[in-house]
């Protein structure tokens, strides 16, 4: 197959776990993201693929070759570091140009691919800069031009945008996007923020403890989670435990704010996930709520509200159009449950 | 119980780079602690009126009561006036942005790095009896005698110490004070304090440990002053340092000279406790501001024309006695002693000429280029010495930041930088002129000792650049493309050779301009430029002071160029001098 296949990885490193039997695949030209909180081995899995780290079992492939015994610097990939690691001793041109003079590039056309790569980042006229001086979206600019130079057959991001301010990362996000876009490059990028996952990648591994949790467009994703945790880390925190019951012939879920239908359960208990943007103002939907409207913030194009049904506490994101009663007063929602519900079975 | 087992832990949990601080301790235990020793045994070691008889003399002996008195209080107030002059320039250079800033930043370190008897040199080129301002008023109001007496006056001591240590004050204060956070004051003019309430009520009390650090180092320095006092205030004014000098070389009278360090030794170390003591207590956690936040421009014409005229006298005072220096060296302006003719004056390169030339054809006299041969040479060594020590060291502490090996030896490391010049050279007069240990007639001598006062620098500058060779740029060169060989070539190499380049300079110039431990040990027949400086100085005749001004010129360009180099090729960011 071509392109980037791991297969059943792991990696420990004493007794911890980093990595506990990855296999995902990125096709030619395919943005894959990494999603997953701190510590559940993204880091370690591009150094793994980047030939930095060695894994304990398991193989990496480019094109269907195995590439282990291939050293760092022979397997054409690129990593961009999420403190950039730029060579402090070097300015901004002959860091830009250290991958290309690695590779033997005559000196004229290592001027002319600086040039281009400069541009490419908007950083042309900072050739001779020293890197010292540098604000961090000019490193971060710097690094990827770095990374992107030598044309690297799959190109490695680990954070790019941790390292710097909300506002200046939304902007960056953005170029990012677009400068991936451009140069159809394969890249693997790596974050824990589902916004820049969402934003860049054409699909997403959401990693947990070293192990996939699951891998889908982002849409898939955001629409079906696998599991509690991908619900939860996708920020999707109506989660109420329930207990299956049969109520004339028919299956539904008891949970604390009353009875959902259930349509096939899998287990006697479940995790119920209520989507907070599913939810209705009214009473059209098949299932009905009535409960007391504790918060209202507004988020510019949603509100978030924080709806007190029978003592639990559930988030709901209305468009900010809709007229909410004040808070403090009664509201009454309703939703479809084969929109609203998802059921993560549970023990 | 197994009793075997700590011993098998120490041995699994030693490594075999704890070797490498043998050859550092190895050093300064030879040639810091064991003269330290020396020094602290020849100051009770006395035959007649008991063991605490030399202390006795020092503490109870009306002259040196003076000395104590005079190096105490000449030092603070050196320490106020430089503050006083300083302080406005920190903030001035803090909180407003400034055309030239940098420039004038880079100017005014210049003065600090100078060696002692440049410095002299300087103000005696200036304001001396032969400087330019007192033959100026001498030529314009027809004169016989020099108007302004400058040398051998407290004036001189004092404005040659401010002169050098109001850097200190503009870089430590400064700097605090530029990433202080400026709403901090304006809160406390929105609650309804004045300008001057601010500053006296929010602002000082907030730069107070910066200002504090700056003052205790400043008065440390003064406090071991030597060349200034030696040069500049002449045979009226002595401090400690001075008097173990005189003690030494004058008198031979070794166990008062060990017994005024001890003194010496002492009341530095206790200035340094109770100024950690002191800084403990009003140092508060402040959020650190970066400078865009707390820097404005300079807006009305009162503000510009006040913040030009401060920096105006500033620039001058700190540079116009080295261009005066310079500018003099290549100057004929009075006549040789016992030449009456008429003075054929313009620009001259004789003194630089006669430099070479033994014009009394003395056997005993020394010409001043083997003194810059000398100086040379020795610098050589001791860079050659600093490295082959100073490596090690500092690849350990970079290697193991945390190892209780580097948590120990760290601070061991600084102590020479805490130790006077004259108490080192004294120590080894002490220590290194008899057996198990003699090397009177070693020519390492010197090298040794400008190598204890330079291993400080050379371990602090070389240590974060060591440690700077993250894993990571190895890493980001393997993956674009560097082969392990390449790796080493292309990021090791450089990273570590410019910090050796940078250690390197610090050593050299160091040794250059390194006086009071050398004016102690070093050889009469090889002597360095600042000595040879001083002679000259205290030798009558235009020859002679034109040579001393020549050799202060050249020896000032060795510096700057050092100096120059080190700014060059640190990397930004890293190294902590």
């Amino acid at each position: 197959m071509a392109g980037l296949s791991l297969r059943d990885v792991h990696k420990s490193f004493g007794a911890i776990r980093a990595v506990a039997g990855v296999s995902f695949d990125v096709a030619p030209g395919e943005i894959v993201a990494l999603l997953g909180p701190s510590g559940c081995g993204k880091s370690t899995l591009l150094s793994i693929i980047a030939g930095l780290e060695t894994p304990d079992q398991g193989e990496v492939f480019w094109d269907g070759q195995p590439l282990r015994g291939t050293p760092p610097n022979q397997r054409g990939f690129g990593l961009m570091f999420q403190d950039f690691a730029l060579f402090p001793h070097l300015n901004v041109f002959d860091n830009v140009a250290f991958g290309l003079r690695m590779a033997n590039m005559p000196a004229n056309q290592v001027k002319a691919r600086v040039q281009e790569v400069l541009e490419l980042v908007g950083l042309a006229d900072f050739a001779d800069r020293d890197v010292n001086t540098l604000s961090g979206g000019e490193q971060q600019r710097v690094a990827l031009a770095r990374s992107v130079a030598p044309r690297p057959r799959l190109l490695m991001l680990d954070e790019p945008l941790g390292a710097l301010d909300r506002n200046l990362r939304d902007r960056l996000l953005i170029e990012l996007a677009d400068i991936l876009r451009h140069l159809r490059q394969t890249a693997i990028y790596v974050t824990h923020d589902q916004e820049e996952a969402f934003a860049l990648a054409d699909r997403v591994v959401v990693l947990n403890a070293g192990r996939v949790e699951q891998i889908g467009t982002p849409l898939e994703i955001y629409r079906r989670p696998n599991n509690a945790f991908v619900a939860r880390f996708l920020g999707l925190t109506n989660l109420l435990p329930a207990e299956v019951i049969t109520l004339d012939g028919r299956y539904f879920y008891r949970t604390a704010i009353g009875n959902l239908p259930a349509q096939q359960p899998q287990a006697n208990r479940a995790l119920i996930l209520l989507r907070p943007d599913a939810v209705q103002l009214n009473q059209d939907g098949e299932c009905r709520l009535v409960g007391k409207l504790v918060r209202k913030s507004f988020r510019g194009s949603t509100c978030r509200t924080i709806v007190e049904i029978a003592g639990v506490q559930m988030t709901f994101d209305f468009l900010s159009s809709t007229a909410l009663p004040e808070v403090g007063e009664q509201l009454e929602l309703s939703f479809q449950p084969d929109e609203a519900v998802q059921a993560f079975p549970t023990a | 119980m197994d009793r075997g087992r700590p011993a098998l832990e120490a041995i699994r949990h030693f490594r075999p780079s704890s070797l490498l601080w043998l050859p550092p301790l190895l050093f300064l235990g030879l040639f810091y602690f064991y003269p330290l020793g020396s020094i602290l045994q020849a100051s009770f070691a006395r035959g007649e009126g008991g063991p605490a008889a030399a202390f006795l003399e020092a503490l109870t002996s009306p002259a040196l009561r003076g000395v104590l008195w005079f190096t105490i209080w000449q030092a603070a107030l050196s320490t106020l006036l430089t503050l006083l002059f300083g302080l406005p320039g920190a903030y001035l250079l803090a909180r407003y942005r400034l055309p030239g800033k940098s420039f004038i930043q880079a100017l005014t370190t210049i003065p600090f790095v100078m060696p002692t008897l440049v410095v002299a040199a300087a103000f005696n080129a200036v304001l001396g009896p032969r400087g330019w301002v007192n033959l100026a008023l001498m030529e314009w109001f027809g004169l016989d005698q020099p108007p302004i007496q400058f040398t051998n006056t407290l004036i001189a001591i004092l404005a040659a110490h401010v002169f050098y240590n109001t850097t200190i004050v503009l870089r430590m204060v400064g700097d605090f004070w530029s990433h202080l956070d400026p709403r901090l004051s304006q809160a406390a003019q929105v609650l309804g304090a004045n300008r001057a309430q601010a500053l006296l009520r929010v602002t000082l009390p907030l730069i107070l440990p910066a200002v504090l650090s700056a003052a205790l180092l400043v008065f440390i320095f003064d406090f071991t002053s030597f060349g200034v006092i030696l040069v500049l205030g002449g045979p009226r004014f002595a401090t400690l340092e001075v008097e173990i000098y005189y003690q030494t070389i004058g008198l031979f009278n070794l166990p008062l000279a060990a017994a005024l360090s001890l003194l010496q030794l002492g009341c530095t170390l206790g200035f340094t406790l109770l100024y950690s003591r002191l800084s403990l207590r009003v140092t508060r956690p402040l959020p650190l501001r970066p400078r865009t936040f707390t820097q404005k421009g300079l807006h009305s014409w009162r503000a510009r024309l006040t913040a030009s005229l401060y920096l105006t006298v500033l620039v001058v005072y700190l540079v116009a006695p080295l261009v005066g220096l310079a500018a003099r060296s290549f100057t004929r302006l009075d006549p040789e002693r016992g030449q009456y003719s008429p003075v054929a004056r313009g620009l001259t390169l004789d003194f630089y000429r006669e430099l070479s030339i033994n014009r009394r054809e003395s056997l005993f006299y020394v010409p001043p280029t083997t003194a810059v041969a000398v100086s040379f040479l020795y610098a050589g060594m001791t860079v050659l010495l600093s490295l082959l020590l100073g490596l090690p060291a500092a690849w350990a502490l970079a290697r193991q930041p945390g190892g209780a090996l580097s948590r120990i030896s760290d601070p061991i490391l600084m102590l020479p930088l805490g130790t006077s010049a004259v108490t080192l050279g004294l120590g080894f007069i002490l220590a290194l002129s008899r057996p198990p240990l003699d090397l009177r007639a070693s020519p390492l001598m010197v090298p040794l000792a400008h190598t204890l006062v330079a291993f400080p620098f050379v371990v602090r500058s070389l240590t974060p650049a060591l440690r700077s060779i993250r894993p990571r740029l190895r890493q980001a060169a393997a993956v674009l493309g560097a082969a392990p060989h390449q790796i080493v070539r292309q990021i090791d190499l450089p990273l570590v050779g410019r910090a050796l380049l940078v250690a390197s300079a610090f050593a050299f110039s160091i040794s250059l301009g390194e006086f009071g431990a050398t004016a102690l040990i070093a050889r009469p027949e090889y002597p360095t430029i600042p000595l040879a400086i001083y002679r000259f100085l205290s030798q009558p005749g235009a020859l002679n002071y034109g040579q001393a001004l020549a050799l202060s010129t050249i020896l000032m360009v060795a510096t700057a160029v050092a100096m120059l180099a080190i700014e060059r090729f640190r990397i930004a960011e890293i190294g902590e001098f």
